[in-house]
């Protein structure tokens, strides 16, 4: 049932979110104005995801069906709230993301409490193989349909026609006898030893990795059309040959022990950097596949790992890490595009380099299933690196509160006063005009 | 036959009134429509400023700087007050232009002298403030406090003075005469305060 529904979501995803940010420039928006916009909406859902993290879900069963429904009655919205005004955009942007990550988690949480450690690898990698395919069928018929058509309903057909497809995926799920618990509660803060550490481990991991491939993302189709001037189909085509490989590469990855999994996240750092060495456009199709093979290993040891981990760390627990390593990381990788494209394209293509580096390095010194040194040394670096993490996003969390706090302050302040000027304006200009 | 007329004539005036009144009763209503939805709104706007100043919690970083300097009120008081009096002007405007449009004009102008009322109250607020600060710092005795008061009165005089429906010449005389004598007073303490133990030594000498 779960890979029917991601078999039937990968169609509706590929066209709400795939389509989102040529919606937005569509609309008028630039790079860095739809990088803002996606960067806000991430925003949001983390802490979506952060106040959710410490109150649990009641009634996952019904959340489960009821918040994946909706999620996709409101991305099917976005067109029409597009025509409203860019705050309305933003606004149902946010919370579509913010819906989809929730969503996500719940579906996590559902794997993660209802297989054990096997079963669970078998599900998110089969998952993973059938959302890539209907992920391609969705990307085909988006590519005719704005081939087709001109005006600006194609956008609304799309919309609503994966939504609806989307809806059928909620059929699946309502429909499904899933032995779920009746509740899960909020995720531990800390239950010591070295569970918690490899979780710290993991969680930091997949921030990089995917910060790396969000950076990658947002510059890899400007960089082919921009500075090697391909033409778009080829542009396009990038997208399409990381959909295919990834579902052949979820069924190998799937096959092999951990061990194997390195040589995935040691080849990701050096994509970023062939990326930008290469000028060659027709080259850059055989990089996709390289990249999304690797990717797609580096994303299912994350998954894997956490899988894992669920039956000692609790189902809602893990899920809500792998949600909020993937939103976080989205913030990051977003931030660092936009301070580095100012810098230029390289900038960008060198901070996606670094931060798969970085997980390459965490992987290798600290994840135990992967580790070059032996098991209890890396356990003993991943303490390590658990510690001094957690203190610096301590403080960094501490900061950003009292920050937050003041502008709000300040926010309440400048807006009662501009009410007392506002009155006072109308007042003199009631007196003084006619007069 | 007079007292035929004279019924006939106090019909009439009883009718023409109760038809006068009758003409008034739409635009009163519009007054007291318009006042009472204003006056709703205002409660509204008035609690909104409130709770956006307490959430701003502007009070605790400025009553030290507030009480420092004497002054009789916190910030959010002072704003709350301001506003409390904006919008009493604008539904009191508001609700004879609805009513009455022809007397649009004296809706003005009670809105001007209002506020002409409220700026001397602030003057004399503020020069309040300023002498309470001053004999603060200088650490004055009883005796000059006494007379920072009388200072203090002889200014709001003359700023009541000018809102004052007087004849422009006798508020003239009466301004002159009293910056005169608060210029006056102001010279013979400065001479007592600087000059006065000089003179009692003079006199004790003599």
């Amino acid at each position: 049932m779960l890979v029917a529904e991601a078999g039937t979501a990968g169609f509706y995803i590929a066209i709400t979110r795939g389509l989102a940010p040529v919606l937005l420039a569509f609309l008028g928006l630039g790079v860095d104005d739809v990088m803002l916009v996606v960067l806000i909406a991430y925003a949001v859902a983390l802490s979506v995801l952060v106040v959710l993290r410490g109150r649990g879900i009641r009634r996952l069963r019904r959340s489960l069906v009821l918040l994946h429904g909706l999620e996709r009655v409101v991305w099917g919205l976005l067109p029409l709230a597009a025509l409203l005004g860019a705050v309305a955009t933003i606004l149902v942007y946010s919370l579509a993301v913010s819906l989809a990550t929730v969503t996500g988690l719940l579906i996590t949480t559902t794997i993660f409490s209802v297989f054990d450690e096997k079963g669970a690898r078998r599900v998110i990698a089969h998952r993973s193989a059938a959302s890539a395919a209907s992920n391609i069928l969705g990307q085909l018929v988006a590519i005719i349909v704005l081939a087709a058509m001109h005006t600006y309903s194609k956008y609304i057909y799309l919309y609503l026609l994966a939504s609806g497809v989307g809806l059928v995926a909620t059929a699946i799920l309502a429909l499904s006898r899933l032995p779920l618990p009746s509740s899960v509660g909020a995720a531990r803060t800390s239950i010591g030893g070295e569970e918690e550490a490899v979780s710290g481990t993991v969680f930091l991991y997949m921030v990089a990795y995917m910060a790396s491939a969000a950076v990658l993302a947002a510059a890899w189709a400007p960089y082919m059309i921009h500075v090697l001037g391909a033409p778009d189909y080829l542009a396009a085509g990038l997208g399409f040959v990381q959909m295919v490989t990834s579902i052949a590469a979820s069924l190998y990855w799937l096959r092999v022990p951990y061990p194997v999994y390195k040589y995935a996240v040691l080849a990701l750092p050096w994509i970023p950097v062939a990326i930008a060495a290469s000028r060659t456009p027709v080259l850059h199709l055989g990089l996709a596949s390289i990249y999304a093979f690797s990717a797609t290993g580096a994303n299912l040891l994350a998954s894997f790992l956490y899988a894992d981990l669920s039956r000692r760390l609790g189902a809602f627990a893990s899920s809500t890490r792998v949600a909020m390593a993937a939103a976080t990381a989205q913030v990051v990788g977003l931030s660092t595009a936009l301070a580095a494209s100012r810098l230029g394209l390289w900038a960008v293509f060198a901070s996606s380099a670094a931060y798969a580096a970085l997980a390459a390095f965490i992987a290798l010194y600290s994840l135990p299933e992967i580790a070059l040194v032996p098991r209890e040394q890396a356990v003993v670096h991943a303490r390590r690196l658990y510690m001094v993490t957690s203190a610096a996003l301590g403080f960094v969390i501490v900061v950003s509160k009292r920050a937050i706090i003041l502008a709000l302050r300040v926010l309440a302040l400048v807006l009662a006063l501009s009410i007392l000027l506002f009155t006072y304006r109308l007042l003199y200009y009631l007196v003084a005009l006619p007069h | 036959m007079a007292q035929q007329v004279g019924g006939t004539g106090l019909e009439e005036a009883i009718r023409l009134t109760l038809r006068d009144l009758a003409g008034l009763v739409p635009r009163l209503a519009a007054s007291v429509i318009t006042g009472a939805v204003l006056i709703l709104v205002s409660v509204l706007v008035v609690r909104l400023v409130s709770r956006l100043l307490r959430l701003s919690r502007i009070d605790e970083i400025l009553d030290p700087v507030f009480q420092r300097y004497g002054v009789p009120f916190t910030f959010s008081s002072l704003v709350n007050g301001l506003l409390v009096f904006a919008l009493t002007l604008l539904t009191l405007y508001a609700s004879i232009v609805a009513g009455f449009p022809e007397y649009g004009w004296a809706a003005a102008e009670i809105v001007t002298v209002t506020a002409r009322i409220a700026s001397v109250f602030v003057m004399i607020l503020l020069v309040y403030v300023t002498i309470n600060y001053v004999t603060e710092k200088l650490r004055m005795e009883k005796g000059l406090r006494g007379f920072m008061a009388l200072v203090l009165f002889d200014i709001s005089l003359i700023l009541l003075v000018d809102v004052t429906a007087l004849s422009p010449v006798v508020k003239q005389a009466l301004a002159w005469g009293l910056s005169l004598g608060l210029g006056l007073s102001i010279a013979v303490f400065t001479a007592w305060y600087f000059f006065g133990r000089r003179g009692e030594t003079a006199g004790q000498q003599a």
